[in-house]
């Protein structure tokens, strides 16, 4: 999973839990706190109720407008005024509804008892706290007291609604404060992480060939533009070593020269106009052909050096047809009893290339396939209509499958360090594949021991640049074509 | 006794200019050695050889400054010899003033056909060499000049060029064009076409007037207008 998301879902959930359990006490603190408060204003009705500061009248005017009350006559003592003689034990003094019909006795005797407060529902489904307390109701005209409960009930449906409300509130605050957040995580991920995705992208950018580029740095002083500035001291570091790799190649590419052309130069002299003697001249051939194999070496390096430093040929229209002629022109009086054969459809195989390099590519190749021990080598070429195909297929030795992956790396011999085969440099093959993709094309080997190897070499065809032009030409060409065989000679 | 070609070879790595100057001498050029840019400046004023071969790298004055100087007041021809050899370097060369161009490890025979091609170019008493306009075709080496810039063409190319350099005016048909130069393929293929586009961007490159014109319906003929 991507870290930004990872960092979301743990630090949203996190989150999350806390809102969660925060919510949670405050409902119950709220929930505890309102039904303290409705028990405070039923204790408060009825403190001014019992006081005997006040009459009942006075005191039931104070009670809230919302209260419910009953006041149950329980006892007489001492005389009952006349106006009262109504009053019995168990009947109702006084009362806005009947409270103590919605307790069961035994729950009303608790509840007197205790002076607890106690939820019941009444007869219209209203939730209802009910406080009762014993208390004297003294008649001071009459000289006389009565005893009596005093129940006071609150509705409890304000509080219930409260507590919705506010669990709403709470769940709706909750789920907010978690989105906002996990979408602060989301895009503060991204502010960090942004910078390492755009770091580890500049990175991946930075090849062989490219060794320039640097990665971007941001302007903050972070651990983000430390890593960038690492990484870009360790890509100068690199950059450093690479040149200085390439420079000696070079250099020592071109100092090498000059003792190689002195060398070829008077071992030919000698060959050429000093008439040696047999011996002298089996001696100075060794001299002359390890020299020149020393100029190719010296010249392959310096082609290498040049692909590293980043050196781009020069493309121009041609066709591949004459430089595979060139290599046949040039390589079969040196193949001895090996058979050089071209095949080409047309005379004309239009890449846009450079000649020089493409004829060390099919020279390349077909001195390869020589050096394989092949009796016969077939260059072919096949225009198609976006590319050109060129194939060198040879009935070499054929080349074991295990070294195939590795055929096109420098120094790479099939047989190992010192092979027998020929006097190739070992880096014939990554020259070839350093032209090939200079020219936007590729390169691919098939091989089987024993029946031998073909390369084959794809190039981009040159687009036809103006089609009408070229129908034209090719009818005028075989208009003449046709009224020259008709023509008696 | 008909006077020997002089050739002056300035080169300060000394084993190299003594296989070229035995070379030469077996050749039998009248050579000169010099090995730094100066003496090799005052010997070519002393002297006026008919031929330069040149090192690039030098002490004291380097090639491409020798070749300048020398340009200033002389046409004779100057052949570079170097170790470097990417394109820009090639074209700074041949930009100082000098005719060729060759790399080190050079082999002896290229060295000496330029030489002989060279000195062909300057003393036209010699055959094998078809000229048109300021075109010089030197049919052994197959080199191609045209107003003393060498030409590099490939071997289709020099063929097609000779055909029409050796019958100036001559209008010849794509078909006779074919049968000539292409007689291993049937036709039906541009290539003729193709090829006198090649050959016209390289007869062209310094913006030199057109040789190879186009006959309207019949084929191409070298003319100069």
């Amino acid at each position: 999973m991507k870290l930004r998301l990872q960092l979301t879902i743990v630090f949203g959930a996190f989150i999350a839990a806390i809102l969660s359990a925060v919510a949670v006490s405050v409902y119950v603190l709220t929930e505890r706190s309102l039904s303290v408060a409705i028990t405070d204003r039923a204790e408060r009705a009825l403190g001014e109720l019992t006081s005997g500061t006040s009459t009942i009248d006075q005191g039931l005017q104070k009670l809230p407008s919302d209260t419910y009350y009953q006041i149950l006559i329980i006892g007489l003592a001492g005389r009952v005024p006349e106006s009262i003689t109504s009053l019995r034990s168990g009947v109702t003094y006084k009362s806005n509804t009947s409270l103590i019909g919605t307790l069961s006795d035994a729950a009303a005797q608790t509840l007197l008892a205790t002076g607890e407060v106690r939820e019941v529902v009444n007869s219209k489904g209203e939730r209802i706290q009910v406080l009762a307390r014993l208390a004297a109701i003294t008649f001071p005209a009459q000289d006389s007291t009565v005893q009596a409960a005093f129940l006071v009930g609150i509705r409890a449906s304000l509080m219930a609604r409260t507590l919705d409300q506010l669990a709403r509130d709470l769940i709706a605050t909750v789920l907010i404060a978690f989105l906002v957040f996990a979408l602060g995580v989301w895009l503060l991920s991204e502010r960090v992480l942004g910078p390492l995705k755009r770091v580890t992208a500049a990175a991946s950018k930075v090849s062989g060939s490219e060794l320039g580029q640097r990665v971007p740095v941001p302007t903050n002083r972070d651990e983000i533009r430390e890593l960038g500035v690492t990484i870009n001291h360790m890509l100068d570091r690199l950059q450093e070593s690479f040149e200085t790799q390439r420079r000696f190649t070079a250099d020592a590419s071109h100092e090498l020269r000059t003792p190689v052309t002195a060398i070829g130069g008077h071992v030919n002299y000698l060959l050429r106009r000093t008439g040696p003697t047999p011996d002298q001249v089996e001696s100075l051939e060794v001299i002359r052909r390890e020299s020149e194999r020393m100029a190719k070496l010296v010249n392959d390096l310096l082609e290498l050096a040049r692909a590293d430093a980043g050196f781009t040929v020069h493309l121009e229209p041609m066709n591949l047809v004459e430089v595979v002629e060139a290599v046949k022109q040039e390589v079969a009086p040196v193949a001895g009893g090996s058979k050089i054969h071209v095949r080409s459809s047309t005379p004309l195989a239009e890449v846009m290339g450079d000649f020089t390099r493409l004829k060390q590519v099919v020279l390349n190749l077909v001195q390869n396939a020589l050096n394989a021990g092949a009796k016969n080598v077939t260059v072919s070429l096949r225009p198609e209509r976006s590319q050109v195909h060129l194939e060198v297929l040879d009935d070499g030795a054929g080349i074991p499958a295990e070294a195939l992956p590795h055929l096109f790396e420098r120094f790479f011999r099939v047989d190992g360090a010192r092979s027998t085969r020929g006097n190739g440099s070992g880096l014939g093959l990554a020259i070839v594949k350093w032209i090939v993709q200079q020219h936007g094309g590729s390169v691919d080997v098939e091989s089987r021991l024993g029946e031998g190897t073909v390369f084959t070499v794809n190039l981009p065809a040159l687009e036809v640049r103006n089609t009408m032009d070229l129908a034209t030409n090719v009818r005028a060409t075989l208009v003449e074509n046709v009224i020259a065989r008709v023509r008696p000679q | 006794m008909e006077r020997r070609p002089q050739i002056l070879i300035v080169e300060d790595e000394k084993e190299i200019a003594k296989f070229i100057d035995l070379e030469l001498q077996a050749e039998n050029y009248d050579t000169v050695v010099s090995y730094d840019g100066v003496t090799g400046l005052s010997k070519f004023r002393e002297l006026n050889p008919d031929l330069v071969v040149l090192d690039l790298m030098l002490p004291v004055l380097d090639g491409l400054e020798v070749a300048r100087r020398i340009r200033k007041t002389s046409n004779t021809p100057i052949i570079i010899l170097t170790a470097k050899d990417s394109v820009d370097d090639k074209v700074t060369g041949l930009d100082s003033g000098a005719d060729d161009y060759l790399v080190k490890p050079f082999s002896i025979e290229e060295l000496l056909a330029r030489v002989r091609a060279h000195l062909r170019r300057v003393n036209p008493a010699v055959t094998g060499e078809v000229r048109v306009v300021d075109l010089v075709m030197n049919l052994d080496g197959r080199e191609v000049f045209r107003d003393g810039r060498r030409i590099e063409l490939s071997a289709k190319e020099f063929e097609l060029l000779e055909l029409f350099a050796r019958n100036p005016g001559k209008v010849f048909s794509r078909f006779e064009i074919e049968e000539k130069v292409w007689p291993e393929y049937t036709g039906g293929s541009n290539v003729v076409d193709v090829y006198v586009g090649y050959l016209r961007r390289k007869l062209e490159q310094e913006g030199e007037r057109r040789l190879v014109h186009t006959v309207r319906g019949v084929g191409y003929v070298l003319r100069e207008e």
